[in-house]
């Protein structure tokens, strides 16, 4: 690169390296010696043991040599396109993270780079690295011994929904609300994680609607209008996933656990009421709203989880079946009565509608009344299943927003948030759901489970959980 | 206005015929010359005003750490352009960066084929754009003063009444000096704010615009309303170096 102006220019295109000056031996010397002030090498850190993996790549966590009680994370950058160059996604994820400071956001540190040498072609690989957060979300809940008290579970939606009302006030969009990216440090400090999905976003531009991908979210988070096609959306899509965390507190397991685009609509309409422009004007005019089968008359009972409702529901769909095939075997007698005495309009069911009632009962899976089930003994607190019907709303423009959801009763009533750390202080190993046990059905799982073989590694009282 | 500008001299300049530039004959002169090329290329590439901008900045950041005459500065240029793209969600495709910088330097030739020479480049452009961001500590976003002058002439329109207004190309003139300016490494040493409020004072100053309703003092200048920390010799300054720009702009043949 030692070159004058005038061979500069002879050079510039005669080769895509930029001496003539320098034999080979002289320029891997140089590059390999090249000092960037403000980019350190990984080998400041020591790897102690992987933490996670998926879509977007390996995650480790590390010991600060110069400093053995700090401990790091470390996301390695994917660069699998090498032709064009850094990874614009990445480049998204640092300018994100570097413009967002939040107590409730993963703090970004800084990034390094690997050595490079001849065994990378002379090129550097990068790492992304954060403060290292002992526990997340989806891990803790998998933990049967990790009990959280109504107080404790107030603090963790509360900490999520703060960190959603910064980042949105700050136009950036997360678009990967999962459990597995709500990080929680020992101290029981939340922090919103990977945001690799996550970018920026105006209101209104010019009056154009945006024209976003809604290929983002996990299928489980995924909100209907995402599922719908829209493609310009905003903040409510974060605070659906918002809704479906702070459900899982509760059912412990992801509460749609939908195994494609059309299930997941069909689980949400059963969870919230059929999607129609009655409830969600303007609807018919996304774009897969006439493609995908949505299924009608659902009554909404997400929220309203009385044993009353369930029984109407059930009833609803015996209805459906009794009128074409009433011996259908298995309808209990007492819900045909009470259809029956209640009259149902049954002309306006059509045959497809039945065949699908009937398919719904069949192919009925936990998921179906599981969502009943499981949060029925334990959403008791009217505030919290409030809150949920705030939250899990199918029209995005009357979903709550972060500070809407804040200021809900849920949180300024007794029992008060209360802090975690005390709880967390009884469990002395890390959990992530990468080194969890399966816990949940693993068809949308990105990876197959990886069972890491190093051997649990004990630091600052934390042992790394290896199964 | 006491400070005046001898406007009959700046257009006079513009009269004159433009030419293309051969950038082969020039210096690196201070960033001038790469951030001529960035605009150039920039500009037929249908490059958003605001990546350009990133990209001029990004180019000027990136000569400040180091030892410009270490770079080929065309090709920090074109990676520069490659990166802010990237950086302002208005992606430039790289073979069109390739083809258009090559084009722009050698006028006249053919496309590159596709072949050692095209992949030495990309190759090139690439690397150089992981050298940019490692120099420049991944910090590749900017505050640009745009938004702040859009900002400051949205009220002035007020102002002055949608009439007046109308009359006169204000904006479009503060506009194409703050662009004008970034071909000037000094677009790094001031605040947006203040490089924002001197365009609009030289534009309002070569149409010899009085805004109302209020006096130029000594203790008060008319952007008062909209930025109180800058003094008017630092004010002054800041009008001078982008007047200065367009002298180094090369003469041609």
């Amino acid at each position: 690169m030692q070159n004058n102006s005038r061979e500069r220019e002879n050079n510039h295109h005669s080769s895509g390296s930029h001496s003539v000056m320098m034999n080979i031996k002289e320029k891997e010397k140089y590059i390999e010696t090249f000092n960037f002030p403000y980019c350190d090498l990984t080998t400041k850190y020591e790897k102690v043991t992987k933490i996670g993996q998926g879509t977007f790549g390996e995650v480790f966590k590390a010991r600060d040599k110069s400093n053995p009680k700090k401990f790091v994370a470390m996301k390695k950058v994917l660069m699998d396109n090498e032709k064009e160059g850094f990874p614009i996604t990445a480049l998204r994820e640092i300018r994100i993270l570097q413009k967002l400071k939040h107590e409730n956001v993963v703090n970004l540190i800084e990034i390094c780079r690997t050595q490079a040498s001849q065994h990378n072609r002379y090129r550097s690989t990068f790492y992304l690295v954060f403060d290292f957060c002992e526990h997340d979300l989806a891990g803790l809940l998998s933990n049967v011994n990790v009990k959280f008290s109504l107080g404790e579970i107030k603090k963790v939606v509360q900490q999520l929904l703060n960190g959603l009302y910064y980042i949105h006030n700050n136009k950036i969009l997360h678009r990967d609300m999962k459990a597995a990216n709500v990080l929680i440090t020992k101290n029981g400090v939340l922090k919103l994680a990977d945001f690799g999905l996550a970018r920026a976003f105006s209101t209104n531009k010019n009056g154009m609607p945006n024209r976003f991908t809604n290929r983002v979210v996990t299928l489980w988070y995924r909100p209907p209008e995402l599922l719908l096609g829209e493609r310009n959306y905003g903040p409510p899509v974060d605070l659906w996933g918002a809704g479906c965390i702070m459900a899982e507190m509760w059912t412990r397991s992801p509460i749609m656990q939908g195994n494609s685009e059309q299930q997941q609509l069909t689980l949400i309409s059963q969870l919230c009421g059929s999607i129609t422009p009655v409830v969600w004007p303007g609807v018919e005019n996304l774009e897969l709203y006439k493609k995908m089968d949505l299924p009608q008359k659902q009554k909404r009972k997400a929220i309203e989880l009385n044993a009353d409702e369930f029984n109407t529901y059930f009833v609803n769909q015996a209805t459906n079946i009794t009128y074409k095939l009433p011996a259908i075997s298995g309808t209990p007698n007492s819900f045909l009565n009470r259809a029956i005495n209640k009259n149902f309009q049954l002309h306006e069911v059509s045959f497809n509608e039945i065949c699908a009632a009937i398919d719904d009962i069949k192919n009925r899976n936990s998921n179906d009344v599981y969502v009943k089930e499981r949060l029925t003994p334990y959403l008791k607190d009217p505030y919290a299943c409030d809150l949920l019907d705030k939250l899990l709303v199918l029209d995005p423009s009357k979903r709550a927003d972060s500070d809407t959801a804040l200021n809900h009763d849920f949180f300024w009533t007794d029992p008060m948030p209360c802090d975690l750390g005390k709880m967390l202080a009884n469990h002395t190993q890390s959990m992530f759901e990468f080194l969890a046990p399966p816990r949940r059905a693993t068809q949308m799982r990105h990876h197959s489970m990886p069972r890491p073989t190093t051997s649990a590694v004990q630091d600052s009282g934390y042992q790394d959980r290896v199964f | 206005m006491k400070d005046v500008i001898d406007v009959m001299e700046l257009q006079r300049e513009k009269n004159r015929k433009l030419s293309p530039i051969d950038y082969k004959q020039l210096e690196f002169d201070g960033g001038f010359t790469p951030a001529r090329f960035i605009f150039e290329c920039g500009i037929k590439l249908n490059g958003q005003p605001l990546t350009l901008a990133t990209a001029a900045v990004v180019m000027h950041r990136f000569f400040r750490e180091v030892d410009p005459s270490n770079y080929d500065c065309f090709l920090i240029a074109a990676s520069s352009l490659y990166l802010a793209g990237k950086v302002k969600d208005d992606p430039l495709k790289i073979r069109d960066i390739i083809n258009v910088a090559h084009n722009t330097l050698h006028r006249g030739s053919s496309p590159l084929e596709i072949g050692d020479e095209y992949w030495n480049m990309r190759d090139a452009i690439v690397q150089a754009e992981l050298l940019i961001m490692r120099v420049l500590k991944f910090e590749v976003g900017t505050t640009h003063p745009h938004k702040y002058m859009l900002h400051y002439l949205k009220s002035m329109e007020g102002w002055l009444g949608k009439e007046q207004w109308e009359t006169l190309p204000i904006a479009k003139a503060a506009a194409a000096f703050l662009q004008d300016f970034h071909h000037d490494t000094s677009i790094l040493d001031y605040n947006p704010r203040h490089i924002a409020i001197a365009c609009i004072s030289l534009a309002l100053q070569c149409y010899g615009v009085q805004l109302p309703l209020i006096e130029d003092t000594d203790d008060e200048a008319w952007y008062g309303v909209f930025v109180k920390d800058l003094p008017k010799d630092k004010h002054w300054e800041i009008m001078e170096k982008i007047m200065e720009t367009y002298n180094k702009e090369p003469e041609t043949a």
